[in-house]
């Protein structure tokens, strides 16, 4: 048991909020010296690459490879025969069929359309429309139909019920007769983009005797190890996995990233390492894009002074999943739920599966597509009642001080989104800029010839489900060292600079340590560190660094005893809670002139500590100092009691400016305000960073990055940057980019940090209500972007 | 990558007799004919890559008796920053600006810039997934049913839907540009007709009319006191082809104009009353259809490229507007 006074004064930290960098790993990119899965035996190894298939559906009845074998160089096919996470049953066009190990890449290449693959093709469902049609073919996915219902939430007001279940609709259509205003909308299909803009992804794999070894790019390194040990029927301790950068592990997340198919590779050629790698085209042809949603949102409003009170809300969402059944298509309108107090609803999102690829999230749990429709839907009801739809927003928010909606037992740990909205107003300047009526405004005209380009601005926020996915199984280890310095370690992934810095400085923090004294030691390897988790953005990097941050607690507690049997504090300190430590240098605490150093303590490299993380979003209680199982930092007052249970979630607001050219449809983003609540900025440069990863995501997803699919036969066929339409520097200005991190300083994880970066999803949808301010119609992205072309065929002009 | 010899010329005649003996092309920066090898997109790759970057004195930009002359191999970046095509072809140094980004204009040559292969989405896909009319005898053009955003707006040649992909290509033929090759002269207009008859082979593929064995060795932009200029729109202000570009070579109040992206060649509008600019752009774009067939269901079609007819018209206007 921990007796140590473990509890931080915000105004007392010495490493956290720091802007230093202490993980050099940015450093080993930029110089070449980060080893990525595919550095790894270089010039010693074969090469390994994917044939996908070229039919959207049906049966592999046969692959001849006979001809493939005979081109020199060629080692060896694999087949789903060879394969076990391969499926003979084809569901979407690109998926693996077959495999080629040869002595080098190129070779490999040269030799997939060699092998020869006979299918029996069967009718297939690409467009999530057609899918949804009485009579349309089964796409194979779901036994009996292509749509299922992925999530719901009801709540009646008069009878106080309230339901998450599909089973128990207790919601009253009859609510909507005590309106005074009722207003439905409804919004095509939201765009598509893929979720691997880096590097294509790659598994270095070997064998030694038994034991398979492989270096992969991962964002969840434990769970792939356990996919490669089940598929080669493996005891996961001879199955040794590392995942040192990521890369290519984007968009995979927690799927295979090529590890099966290059250990089955290898054991093929002896044992002999081997590179499997897919080429871009195969990346984007079998990997995760996002998945499109389109909605009818229907809503009541009562008279409320000069405003307007949500009263009652109808609305479906429909999403495509492609192949993919678990696509978390459920909770597209999360922040319409809980951002909102509205006593009346019935939220319902269905999936639709297709024979396209595996679409899952990009980059957010409460998914772009969602935000984008719900406020949109807002921001036009605003409109039609007469009212400024960002007062509109602010009389219908949530609040700290009210239990969650649905679950009234659940406070919400924090709630700043009236804070953040206000911040972004203000920021912008949105009172005196914004305009009721659309071309009201115009700015500079570029052209000079007389055209007009029309001025819009927008405010949109929102409450983020992002942070909310389990933590609690990460882990990490702190090792001390004979000189005084401490190694840390866990089998994550070193993504960024940002997490593995939050990690080193919450150590350093907790232990009194120098920053520079808490060194990375070797993350991403499955057989040193713990249970990584999977490492999605600024949620790991929370519950990681929790894990840390008891690991260090746990440290602390042992080096304070090594301290108490050696001198000066022999004799003069009886119990570790007599000793405190800052800067590297323990202190007795009555007496500030009895010090020694971590190094002069000698306490050898026999001392480590482990620590777990946990579960971030979920229930956790506070206690009478408002912190969370150690660490996380609650306002504790009249609402939040100790004991009481809250939630932990992100939230954001943006402000967008833009300018739209009517003639030829073109918009220029003049300016984004991103606020996001970062509970307590750890690593401030970290963080302006993560906001701004946010913030460029969703400026590019909105107007430009983009997976195109062939309407007849599914395939993805935006297979290069340019065809996919990867924004630059001269489309996205940073510069017009103004990046807030707003403290709530009540948040879960150590010493209160927020889930960020994700929750910037609502620039997606300022950026659309702001073009509407601009011209006075909505634009549909119709599974692309809010284009020029887009813009034109809104206003009817093409 | 498809596996394929090397060999460097010295001379342009060299050059040509080792295309007329072998299944070969010219590789110049390499810019686009590297990505088809790599990429494998079509089954008319050649065997044989002939570089001519060792052909000496070949990237020469001069006045020489009322033509600007530059070689095949300038780079892009030379043409874009050179005085003497700013101000006297500036349509041509705009559109040289114009091109990709940095990296492949300081590679990229004018030769290899008009010769460069369709940028079709489907004729593009890797491994020949998609065996279209330009590749194969008997294909199909999967545009007209599929993706036809970036398409032509003025039909197809051929039962191709594809644009000619170069922005340098819709200045020359504005300029009324000579191409000299080891064949003979070119008037650019006519160099950039695409060999329709020959489509589903190599020759077929290419967005002009040369010969296999034809290397283009200079362009030659006559001098005038007429004004020029060149304005791209694409989607992306980098590193992106253009959807819709036009050049306009202003003489009073006649004008010559050339549009990009919207058809097959650069399509040719001579002797445009431009008094009135925004009639010009009607006038241009009169024709025009664009792509555009409404869903079973009533939906929109989502690959419409109607869009483009309306942003030429106003190019057109501006482009006058600005000279
Ligand atoms: C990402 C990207 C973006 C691009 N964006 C644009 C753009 O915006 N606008 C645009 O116009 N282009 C664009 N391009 C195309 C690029 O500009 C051209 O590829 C470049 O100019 C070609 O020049 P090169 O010297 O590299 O040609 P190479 O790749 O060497 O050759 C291209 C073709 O031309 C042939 N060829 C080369 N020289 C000659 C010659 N002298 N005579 C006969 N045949 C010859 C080759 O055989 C080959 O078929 C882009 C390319 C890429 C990869
Ligand atoms: S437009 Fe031309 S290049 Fe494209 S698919 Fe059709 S025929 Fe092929």
């Amino acid at each position: 048991m921990i007796t140590l006074d473990d509890s931080v004064k915000l105004s007392d930290y010495k490493v956290l909020r720091n802007p230093a960098i202490h993980d050099q790993s940015i450093m080993k990119i930029l110089t070449g010296k980060a080893d990525f899965a595919a550095d790894h035996f270089a010039g010693h190894k074969y090469f390994g690459a994917i044939k996908c298939s070229t039919i959207a559906h049906g049966e592999v009845v046969s692959v001849d490879a006979s001809e493939a074998m005979k081109l020199p160089g060629v080692k060896a096919v694999i087949t789903a025969d060879d394969c076990p996470v391969w499926n003979k049953t084809i569901t979407w066009y690109g998926q693996d069929v077959a495999g080629v190990v040869a002595d080098n890449w190129y070779t490999a290449i040269r030799a997939l359309p060699l092998i020869k693959v006979t299918y029996k093709e069967a009718a297939a469902s690409v467009d999530p429309d057609y899918a949804i049609q009485e009579g349309a073919p089964l796409t194979g996915i779901l036994p009996n139909s292509n749509i299922g219902t992925a999530g719901v939430c009801f709540r009646d007001a008069k009878t106080d019920k309230r339901s998450t279940s599909a089973a128990n609709n207790v919601f009253d259509p009859s609510t909507f007769n005590e309106c005074d205003v009722i207003k439905e909308y409804t919004f095509g299909w939201t765009t598509t983009y893929p979720h691997n803009e880096l590097e294509a992804h790659q598994t270095t794999a070997w064998w030694v005797g038994d034991d398979v070894y492989y270096y992969t790019g991962c964002q969840d390194i434990t769970s792939n190890k356990s996919t490669v040990a089940n598929a080669l029927g493996m005891a996961l301790n001879k199955v040794h996995a590392v995942t040192h950068f990521n890369c290519g592990g984007f968009g995979g997340k927690t799927s295979d990233i090529l590890a099966p198919q290059a250990c089955i590779m290898s054991k093929k050629v002896g044992g002999y390492p081997v590179l499997c790698k897919n080429s871009r085209q195969m990346n984007v042809l079998n990997r995760g894009h996002n998945f499109p949603t389109r909605s009818r949102i229907k809503f009541g409003v009562k008279k409320d002074g000069n405003n307007y009170k949500f009263h009652a809300c109808d609305a479906e969402f429909w999403s495509d999943g492609g192949v993919n059944s678990f696509s978390p298509v459920g909770n597209v309108f999360f922040g319409l739920q809980k951002t909102y107090i509205i006593p009346n609803i019935s939220l319902v999102a269905y999936r639709i599966q297709t024979n396209t690829p595996t679409r899952g999230y990009w980059r957010c749990v409460n998914d772009p597509c969602g935000a984008m429709n719900y406020d949109s839907a807002i921001d036009k009801l605003a409109y039609d009642l007469g009212v400024d739809p960002y007062d509109l927003r602010l009389n219908n928010l949530g609040n700290q001080s009210l239990p969650d909606q649905d679950v009234p037992t659940m406070y919400w740990g924090s709630f700043p989104i009236k804070e953040e909205l206000e911040l972004a107003a203000q920021k912008s300047g949105y009172k005196t800029k914004h305009k009721m009526a659309p071309k009201s405004q115009t700015v500079d005209d570029i052209y000079h010839n007389g055209d007009k380009r029309w001025y819009g601005i927008a405010i949109t926020g929102h409450e983020d489900s992002h942070g909310s996915s389990s933590g609690s199984g990460r882990g990490g280890i702190v090792k001390a060292q004979t000189d005084g310095t401490f190694l840390v370690t866990t089998a994550s992934a070193r993504g960024c600079s940002g997490g593995t810095t939050v990690c080193t400085n919450v150590v350093a923090e907790t232990l009194g340590a120098k920053p520079e004294d808490v060194k990375l030691g070797e993350w991403g390897n499955t057989d040193v560190g713990l249970n990584a988790g999977i490492q999605a953005g600024s949620s790991h990097t929370i519950s990681i660094s929790s894990a840390f941050y008891n690991a260090a607690i746990e440290m602390r507690y042992k080096i304070f005893q090594v301290a108490l049997t050696k001198a000066p504090f022999k004799g003069v300190a009886t119990s570790v809670d007599d000793l405190y430590a800052e800067d590297s240098v323990v202190y007795l605490k009555k007496d500030k002139s009895v010090s020694a150093t971590f190094k002069s303590l000698n306490w050898g490299n026999n001392i480590a500590a482990s620590g777990q993380g946990w579960t971030v979003g979920a229930a956790g209680t506070v206690d009478e100092v408002g912190r969370r199982n150690g660490g996380a930092w609650r306002s504790v007052g009249n609402y939040i009691k100790p004991g009481q249970a809250v939630y932990t979630y992100g939230s954001a607001a943006a402000a967008t400016e833009v300018a739209v050219d009517e003639e030829t449809g073109q918009v220029e983003i003049l300016h984004i305000w991103n606020v996001v609540d970062t509970g307590t900025t750890m690593f401030k440069n970290g963080a302006l960073k993560e906001i701004g990863c946010g913030a460029e995501a969703f400026h590019n997803q909105a107007f430009f990055y983009n997976t195109v699919y062939d309407p007849n036969t599914g395939a993805v066929i935006s297979t290069n940057y340019t065809e996919a339409m990867f924004p630059t520097y001269m489309d996205m200005k940073t510069e017009n980019h103004d990046l807030i991190d707003y403290e709530s300083f009540d948040a879960g994880g150590p010493f209160g940090c927020h889930g960020i970066a994700e929750p910037c999803v609502t620039n997606y949808s300022s950026v659309l209500c702001a073009i509407y301010n601009a011209i006075g119609v909505w634009v549909d992205p119709q599974m692309a972007q809010m284009s020029a072309d887009r813009v034109l065929k809104a206003l009817g002009k093409a | 990558m498809k596996d394929f010899a090397h060999v460097n010329a010295t001379s342009f005649d060299e050059a040509a007799a080792l295309l007329a003996k072998d299944n070969a092309a010219v590789i110049a920066g390499g810019t686009d004919i590297i990505y088809s090898m790599k990429g494998m997109n079509t089954p008319n790759l050649p065997d044989t890559l002939v570089n001519i970057k060792t052909i000496a004195d070949a990237d020469y930009i001069k006045e020489e008796g009322g033509f600007i002359k530059i070689g095949a191999l300038a780079k892009l970046t030379a043409i874009a920053k050179s005085s003497v095509v700013k101000s006297k072809a500036t349509a041509l140094a705009e559109a040289a600006e114009l091109v990709a980004s940095p990296e492949l204009r300081n590679m990229g040559t004018i030769g290899g810039n008009i010769c460069q292969k369709p940028r079709c989405i489907y004729y593009r896909n890797e491994f020949n997934n998609f065996p279209c009319a330009r590749k194969v005898k008997g294909g199909t053009c999967y545009a007209i049913t599929g993706v036809h955003r970036y398409h032509s707006i003025f039909g197809g040649v051929g039962g191709c839907m594809a644009v000619c992909p170069s922005d340098t290509a819709v200045a020359l033929v504005a300029l009324k540009a000579k191409i000299v090759t080891t064949k003979k002269t070119w008037e650019a207009a006519d160099f950039f007709k695409v060999p329709n008859k020959e489509f589903g082979t190599a020759r077929g593929e290419q967005i002009n009319a040369l010969d296999l064995d034809e290397i283009v060795k200079e362009i030659q932009v006559p001098v005038t006191s007429a004004k020029s200029t060149y304005k791209k729109w694409a989607f992306r202000k980098a590193i992106d082809f253009p959807q819709v570009s036009v050049a306009v070579v202003k003489d009073g109040n006649s004008a010559e104009i050339a549009l990009g992206g919207v058809y097959n060649e650069p399509k040719a509008f001579s002797g445009v009353n431009c008094a009135d600019p925004a009639k010009a752009g009607d006038e241009c774009l009169a024709k025009a259809t664009g792509m555009n067939t409404p869903r079973a269901d009533g939906q929109a079609d989502r690959y419409s490229n109607t869009y483009k007819i309306q942003i030429a018209k106003v190019m057109v206007k501006r482009a006058i507007g600005s000279l």
